[in-house]
């Protein structure tokens, strides 16, 4: 109760003005970004972890928290008005919108997503802000062998959710680690895999890792769309305008979706959310295939139904709710966007685990706040202020837009050390993350990888340690116990139960995002 | 994720597993060399990166065998030549960025690099106006930096 009433005090925050603005515009930021397809929110963050530097460690996470939530919603976009969704969490949403943009109704299916989006957001973060504190506590009872089998469960859960690609995410995974034991070895003083160069010796910082892999990538594989950016741009010239006037949906349409889909969907996207590696596209998938499953009129869907709209965005709004109750409560990140956010407090030297809630509960209550507010207010107000311009700002000039971010990226990396080294270091890593995308290896399982490496690492050799070189501790620790065999459910479920058939081309059903 | 298909030529399809096999081992023999796996009953330094090198080696293997057995995928489509060749260009261009930075000044380097990558972005044309705006970004970075973030940037006159 006491966390719940400290995230009530800390909407307070949001009635000073500095804090209000880097809220807004971390959520028109996220928007924007997510609308335009290639681009997405993790890239917007990406791009501002740099500039959390020399920002209020408290304001920053408020405005990742509503970068995450415009991230989600905005994608619908472009899913909607020209059948491209700008961000993956918004495949579903395209099935229903498309359709009903072609029938003149673009605007209202931009409302229906919005709605649905409101509600699902603000299920998901009052979800989190109530249970987060009791999950937290039970975190405290996971001891080191536990923490290392909940490590290694989170690390293989997200390989085995990159369905049709598992090896690929598995190597990646595993380029991932070798990249986090470059350095001084945490536990003995013996340098590792420097090679003799002073600069890997404190080892590769999280910054370059998440600029290359997120950013540069991203804008090297843009590089490589140029033709495709030109045909979208006439695509988007040739779509009809919206207008305001018809963005809110008739009471009687709301009716006809129905109170109990948005629910369910939202609880589908939360529970979802909480799978390392899930994230919104499965979240949404699942909602919408529940939604067409209980339907009376399964038929309608797939020409324009919003009722397929409402489970979608529901579902994938509140996965930002869901997806952040590990990272929070057991410092392990699910996607791209939660390990940002983690960044963001290890480059404040705050230590994500299990005591984060406990001891650094005014820091945490004010970005759930800041969840709650984009998801209630800042969605419906930018859909209503914004929204008849959604596609002025898409068709934003591409070159400039590349531009501006290939100096964000790259002069971002210099800010952290002020050396050309870690500029270097982000191009590096940026190509390599560039030729694994190219070649259909998920760069999140690196960077997941990479993050929880070092404490998976630690966990495994403070266990043995402990039990004198003795593995069966993993299995005669009740939490240790508890999380291997949660991990053998999920290989059962994931890639044992429903193998993958050998027709499917490599990435199709993977559902996280990069 | 991109909606963008990605294209991927027969020749990196099946060079690229052979890279991350040549790095798998590379760093497999760098752990073996770092230390005994187990001292004295403990764990030594060099044991997870054995773990991991061995688990990235075998992963590397088994993609290697993928690629030599299976045919590029025919359903990719192939860029078009300026197209396949831009992301190195860009690359190049941000090598070059990075190497000019401290000591062309922040102010200098940065229009010349936001000009390029304003170029590799789209045609040869109004070049006069390309320029301007890759001043006015360059200008807008600064702000953003070292006005609104105080983040000291490099200058040409120190």
């Amino acid at each position: 109760m006491d966390f719940i009433a400290l995230v009530i005090q800390s909407f307070s925050l949001l009635f000073d003005p500095v804090t209000l603005l880097y809220v807004v515009a971390g959520f028109l930021i996220g928007t924007v970004f997510a609308a335009i397809p290639g681009l997405t929110a993790t890239l917007a963050l990406a791009l501002l972890l740099p500039l959390t530097y020399s920002l209020d460690i408290t304001t920053a996470l408020m405005a990742c928290a509503s970068i995450y939530m415009a991230g989600m919603c905005g994608g619908s976009i472009t899913a909607t008005t020209i059948n491209i969704p700008g961000a993956p969490s918004a495949m579903m949403t395209a099935l229903e919108g498309y359709p009903m943009q072609r029938r003149g109704q673009g605007a209202l299916a931009l409302g229906h997503a919005s709605l649905a989006s409101m509600i699902g957001g603000g299920i998901g973060a009052t979800l989190l802000i109530v249970l987060a504190p009791f999950i937290a506590e039970a975190s405290l009872l996971v001891k080191t062998a536990g923490k290392f089998s909940l490590i290694a469960f989170a690390l293989i859960v997200i390989v085995i959710a990159q369905r049709g690609r598992v090896v690929k995410a598995a190597m990646a995974a595993c380029l991932g680690l070798m990249l986090a034991t470059i350095g001084l070895d945490t536990m003995v003083p013996v340098a590792r895999f420097t090679f003799g160069m002073e600069g890997l010796t404190a080892g590769i910082a999280l910054m370059p890792v998440i600029i290359g892999t997120f950013a540069i990538s991203e804008l090297l594989i843009q590089a490589g769309a140029v033709a495709e950016h030109r045909r979208l741009s006439n695509e988007i010239r040739q779509t009809q305008s919206i207008r305001r006037r018809d963005f809110i949906p008739p009471l009687a349409s709301i009716r006809d979706i129905g109170i109990w889909c948005y629910i369910k969907s939202s609880l589908i996207g939360y529970f979802v959310g909480t799978l390392p590696g899930a994230g919104g596209s499965m979240g949404s998938f699942l909602a919408y295939a529940e939604a067409v499953r209980t339907s009376r009129e399964p038929q309608r869907f797939g020409n324009g139904n919003p009722q397929g709209i409402a489970a979608s965005e529901s579902a994938n709004n509140a996965v930002c709710g869901g997806a952040l109750v590990p990272m929070l409560t057991f410092g392990i990140p699910g996607d791209p966007i939660t390990a940002i956010v983690l960044g963001v407090l290890i480059i404040n030297g705050i230590q994500p685990g299990p005591q984060l809630l406990a001891d650094q509960a005014t820091l945490i209550a004010p970005m759930l706040a800041s969840l709650l507010f984009s998801a209630l207010i800042l969605i419906p107000v930018t859909l209503f202020l914004i929204g008849p311009y959604f596609l002025r700002i898409v068709s934003i000039r591409k070159d400039v837009l590349y531009g501006s971010i290939a100096l964000l990226a790259v002069v971002g990396s210099y800010v952290a050390t002020y050396s050309t080294y870690q500029m270097g270091l982000t191009l590096l890593l940026g190509t390599l993350a560039y030729y694994l995308r190219k070649h259909d290896y998920p760069v999140v399982t690196l960077l997941l990888g990479f993050i929880l490496g070092p404490n998976l690492e630690e966990f495994l050799r403070r266990t043995l340690a402990l039990s004198n070189g003795n593995p069966m501790v993993f299995i005669t620790n009740l939490d240790s116990l508890f999380f291997l065999l949660l991990t053998v459910f999920f290989i059962y479920f994931l890639a044992i139960r429903k193998p993958m058939k050998s027709d499917k081309s490599p990435g199709e059903n993977n559902w996280t995002t990069q | 994720m991109s909606h963008y298909k990605n294209s991927v030529n027969k020749a990196t399809t099946r060079v690229f597993p052979l890279l991350l096999l040549g790095v798998s081992v590379a760093y497999l023999v760098s752990a073996i060399l770092l230390d005994e796996p187990i001292t004295n009953g403990r764990l030594s330094a060099s044991f997870f990166p054995l773990i991991v090198g061995a688990g990235s080696t075998i992963l590397a293997l088994i993609l290697l065998y993928r690629s030599a057995v299976s045919s590029a995928d025919p359903t990719k489509d192939e860029a078009s030549s300026s197209d396949a060749h831009r992301p190195l260009w860009v690359i190049a261009a941000t090598l070059a960025y990075i190497v000019a930075f401290t000591s062309l000044g922040y102010f200098v380097a940065s229009t010349l690099y936001v000009f390029a990558i304003i170029l590799l972005f789209s045609d040869r044309t109004h070049l006069l106006g390309k320029a301007l705006i890759a001043m006015v970004i360059t200008i807008f970075g600064f702000l953003l930096f070292e006005q609104i973030f105080r983040v000291r940037l490099p200058t040409l006159w120190g």
